[in-house]
């Protein structure tokens, strides 16, 4: 096959034939190689993005990229090149090995092989309709909701982007044993905010999924006019502390702070003495323990991950194990690789931390919470969130985007925002009223970290509503 | 170089995008990168103004030339002559560009070290010497602390360069020892033993004798209760043991080649004189009976070799009665990645005990007399491979140290006992190994590549971890037990 058919494609992805083609002509340029892992992968971006009710892009990307991981004299080196000519592939690979060559003395063979898989996983991972969504027909959203926008005289901004990408792995070990997978998957993302003009009112909605079908790009639409229309004329009320309803958004922002964190959640972090899970040292085998047997949250609390789950994006990497971490309230696990299961544990099974999860949940509606709340709030989502302490989890951020006072079972009147000062661990031992968990967005994470740990890519997350005690607003703000 | 005619048409530009697949890296700096050589321009140290940044260009050009020199597999890191080796003229001569741009009147008051450091590197001492007057000045007003503080800052800046100047050294250990109290016991123990560190580095004959002589005579200025305080025993143990090592080398040597008993009476003489306390065993086991070395699986260099040869036909009471012993601990951190089939064996971590084996090799080469045995017990896995029951282990360890290293000695894997925490902890937690209990004396803890070196009588005459830089010191009491 001709490299240049790839580069050349009318077609917004190439094949997963043709680029497997080019990893085995890879292949074929390392024979020298002690070990050689690549991943070759064909993408398309179509975005339309607007602001101050204008629109500001509508593209249409396409791109190739290889990553190669070449194994020499025990030496590792990397290389990557969006070219996909003969000349480029022998470059890459010659720039690889060099690099290889160059440190000899370092850890070649503790990079894990991939065990590879045969069969795809596209059928839960890739949606036609994401993929064939067009640029008018975003626009056509878009004009709808700027057209009642700029009939009040408010103003937007926002994206709906969907992706589609084919991709190819492939290793070869020390016993010139080859695996090749491939797969391919779409995605989409859909952000809006309606804001008064003069900055004194704010709505927002979003949400993201493989799927565009199930995210519903009109509903957002509205949902972030209509809070912005109900945010108006917002008045301060004092800081303190608030039974607060917090919209599956705002949950997930607090998840995530724990969540997210792949130190945090790791098993020997917490077992030399740092972060929120340490339980103490066992003094009988010298040992530090975590927090992992204990009661850490409300047992009605379960947050897991199972990377099949199509609705959190299946990740595929081989051998992932869906994963408990929180059940019923009780820590039943922390992340933990390969090294530290078989040093620490003799074990090859690992826990591979990951940003994904979902949150368990109850049957009762935003709406009911509200009629059943005297005094509360109702927070939309959460901004700008920091750690303070690691140990206890107490954790800094703003209100924002819409922020409510509820009063005898109702919504009585838009306030200002507030900073709050916070811990997830104390909010989720202090919840009263769950409801149904639900995706929210969760945009990929930043590619770089997507480049080196993929499972950390994907950041979707499926969380309940939660009415919770006495959540700490410590000062108003002035942001909207 | 990519030719830019295979680059797409706009309508296919390249992009960020989220690939959620194994090994593929979407960064814009990832993405950008397809030139494959790397340009080798110079930097132009003319617009440097900070003294960082001449350190850091040193630095730079240093690790270059470093690069480009042959080396040893299994050289350690640090080479004794490399505290004394200049620096490249090249370097220097970029070194001395770059502070040129620097100017004195700039100096601000805490950037003392790294300017006295870049001044060094340029070979400026005069310079060097004038900033730290400078900064003497600036605190001669000052808390004793203050002073003492900027001494040893400087002296670090002093170590760092290359050459280091002992000379400088020496005059700097003498002010700060001069300045500080005598109940300061703690610094003066630590600038005495670092002097002796530099001194042992630095393989300078006449500048080890200066400052052994000078760290006995300050052990011995120790007043009685200085002397027995519990407290910085340890140092006060190691510091008398280093000095009174280099100072008696010969006569201790020659002690040995009397016997066991003549080297370890006036061992302990020496020791005495060097400020120990009466009841003080000698340090660093030296003087105890060697255990019996025990193990679930043994393996000789022999049977591995010749399959028709039982390890039952071979004589595994270790150390050996009447033969000097090496007794080598490669425990824990030793464990290396050995492939299940064992055909092609790696280590994948060389900054644990890759260079030993060069080291018991070249004292079997040299000293074929003398009886190795390598200590080990199992770990549950090697490196990152699956969890391997105690028998595979002890075999993969065999075939990696006598085969595939071919190392001349016997090998005692003991199997380790175990519990495991409950769940949902699941941690191994593993017992001690009796080899270990045995062989832990007060100042040497079992740690991988701890040797201990075992008359023919059977005691123990030396211990230490066995590096290129250690093996000097059992080649020479080997020499005396066997010439």
């Amino acid at each position: 096959m001709k490299s240049d058919i790839i580069q050349n494609s009318d077609e917004r992805v190439v094949s997963e034939k043709d680029l497997l083609a080019v990893c085995h002509k890879i292949g074929d340029i390392g024979s020298k190689a002690e070990r050689l892992i690549m991943g070759a992968a064909s993408f398309w971006t179509g975005e339309l993005n607007w602001a101050r009710n204008r629109v500001a892009l509508s593209s249409d990307r396409r791109g190739f990229i290889i990553r190669l991981t070449v194994v020499r004299n025990n030496g590792v080196g990397f290389a990557s090149t969006n070219q996909f000519d003969d000349e480029s592939l022998e470059g890459v690979y010659n720039c690889a090995e060099r690099r290889a060559l160059r440190q000899a003395s370092h850890r070649g063979n503790d990079i894990e092989l991939e065990s590879g898989v045969t069969d795809t996983i596209s059928a839960l991972t890739w949606s036609d309709e994401t993929f064939d969504r067009t640029a008018n027909q975003k626009a056509e959203i878009v004009k709808d909701l700027l057209d009642k926008v700029e009939d009040r005289s408010l103003t937007s901004a926002g994206y709906i982007e969907t992706r589609g990408a084919v991709s190819a792995h492939f290793s070869r070990d020390l016993f010139s044993k080859i695996l090749t997978s491939s797969g391919k998957m779409t995605q989409a993302e859909c952000s809006i905010t309606v804001r008064a003009t003069d900055g004194t009112a704010s709505g927002w909605a979003g949400q993201s999924g493989f799927d565009i079908g199930k995210i519903s790009e009109r509903d957002i639409a509205d949902t972030a006019f209509e809070k912005c229309l109900k945010s108006f004329n917002p008045v301060r009320i004092e800081p303190g502390r608030y039974t607060a309803i917090l919209e599956p958004q705002a949950v997930a922002d607090l998840t995530s702070l724990l969540l997210h964190d792949g130190l945090l959640m790791s098993r020997s972090y917490a077992e030399r003495g740092m972060g929120p899970f340490v339980a103490g040292i066992d003094h009988g085998v010298q040992r530090i323990r975590s927090k992992m047997g204990l009661k850490i949250m409300d047992e009605r609390i379960t947050i897991s991950h199972d990377p099949s789950d199509p609705e959190l994006g299946v990740i595929p990497i081989p051998g992932l194990k869906p994963v408990t971490w929180v059940k019923n309230g009780v820590l039943n696990s922390l992340a933990f690789e390969r090294e530290y299961a078989v040093n620490e544990l003799n074990e090859r099974n690992t826990d591979i931390h990951r940003r994904s999860f979902r949150m368990s949940g109850g049957n009762t509606t935003i709406e009911e919470m509200i009629e059943t709340s005297q005094r509360s709030l109702l927070v939309t989502r959460l901004f700008g969130l920091n750690i303070i302490d690691e140990g206890s989890m107490l954790s800094t951020g703003l209100t924002r985007d819409g922020l409510w006072l509820i009063e005898n079972g109702k919504i009585s009147k838009s306030i200002r925002n507030f900073r709050f000062t916070e811990s997830p661990i104390f909010v989720f031992n202090n919840v009263r009223q769950l409801g149904v968990p639900m995706p929210v967005f969760s945009p990929v994470g930043d590619p770089g970290v997507i480049s080196t740990v993929p499972h950390y890519g994907l950041q979707t997350a499926i969380v309940p509503p939660m009415k919770v005690d006495d959540f700490s607003f410590t000062s108003a703000v002035d942001a909207i | 170089m990519i030719s830019s005619a295979k680059v797409k048409s706009n309508s296919t530009k390249i992009c960020c995008y989220l690939i959620v697949t194994i090994s593929v890296f979407l960064s814009n700096s990832v993405m950008a990168q397809t030139r494959f050589n790397v340009s080798q321009k110079k930097t132009d140290v003319s617009t440097y103004r900070h003294p960082e940044e001449c350190i850091a260009a040193v630095e730079r050009s240093a690790k270059t030339h470093k690069n480009n020199l042959k080396v040893w597999s299994d050289t350690a890191k640090l080479l004794h002559s490399e505290l004394l080796d200049s620096l490249p003229a090249s370097v220097v001569a970029e070194a001395n560009r770059c502070v040129t741009t620097l100017k004195l009147n700039t100096l601000r008051e805490l950037e003392y070290v790294n300017w006295i450091r870049a001044y060094l590197e340029a070979d400026r001492e005069q310079d060097a010497q004038e900033v730290l007057r400078r900064q003497l000045e600036i605190v001669s007003s000052k808390p004793l602390e203050d002073k003492i503080r900027v001494f040893i800052n400087v002296r670090g800046a002093f170590e760092s360069v290359r050459p280091v100047s002992l000379s400088v050294l020496s005059d700097l250990a003498d002010s700060v020892i001069k300045n500080l109290p005598d109940t300061a016991l703690e610094q003066l123990i630590k600038i005495h033993m670092s002097q002796m560190h530099l001194a042992i580095n630095a393989r300078d004959s006449s500048y080890l004798h200066k400052e052994a002589n000078r760290s006995l005579s300050f052990l011995n200025s120790l007043t009685p209760e200085q002397r027995s305080k519990e407290q910085y025993h340890g140092l006060k143990t190691s510091l008398a043991n280093s000095a009174m090592q280099f100072l008696a080398e010969a006569e201790i040597l020659d002690s040995l080649k009397k016997g066991t008993q003549a080297f370890l009476s006036l061992k302990r003489l020496l020791f005495t004189k060097a400020g120990a306390r009466i009841d003080d065993k000698l340090p660093y086991a030296v003087g105890e009976k060697a255990a019996p070395i025990q193990g679930d699986f043994w393996f000789t260099h022999k049977s591995i070799h010749n399959s028709q040869s039982s390890i039952a036909n071979y004589d595994l009471s270790k150390p050996s009665s009447g033969r000097v012993n090496l007794i080598v601990f490669l425990t824990g951190g030793c464990h290396v990645n050995v492939l299940p089939s064992g055909i092609a064996m790696r280590e994948t971590n060389k900054s644990t005990c890759w260079d030993i084996y060069s080291s018991i090799k070249r004292l079997k080469e040299k000293y074929p007399e003398i009886d190795i045995t390598i200590v080990a017990s199992t770990f549950g896995s090697l490196a990152t491979t699956d969890p391997i029951p105690p028998e595979a282990e002890a075999s993969l360890l065999s075939d990696l140290w006598l085969k595939h290293h071919d190392l001349k000695a016997t090998l005692s894997v003991s199997s380790t006992e175990f519990f495991k925490l409950s769940d949902p902890d699941r941690r191994r937690i593993d017992m001690s190994i009796e080899n270990v209990k045995n062989y832990t004396f007060p100042g040497v803890n079992i740690q991988p590549k701890v040797s201990f070196l075992v008359s023919p009588e059977g005691i123990i005459v030396h211990s230490a971890i066995l590096t290129r830089s250690s093996e000097r010191d059992f080649e020479r009491l080997i020499d005396a037990m066997i010439r």
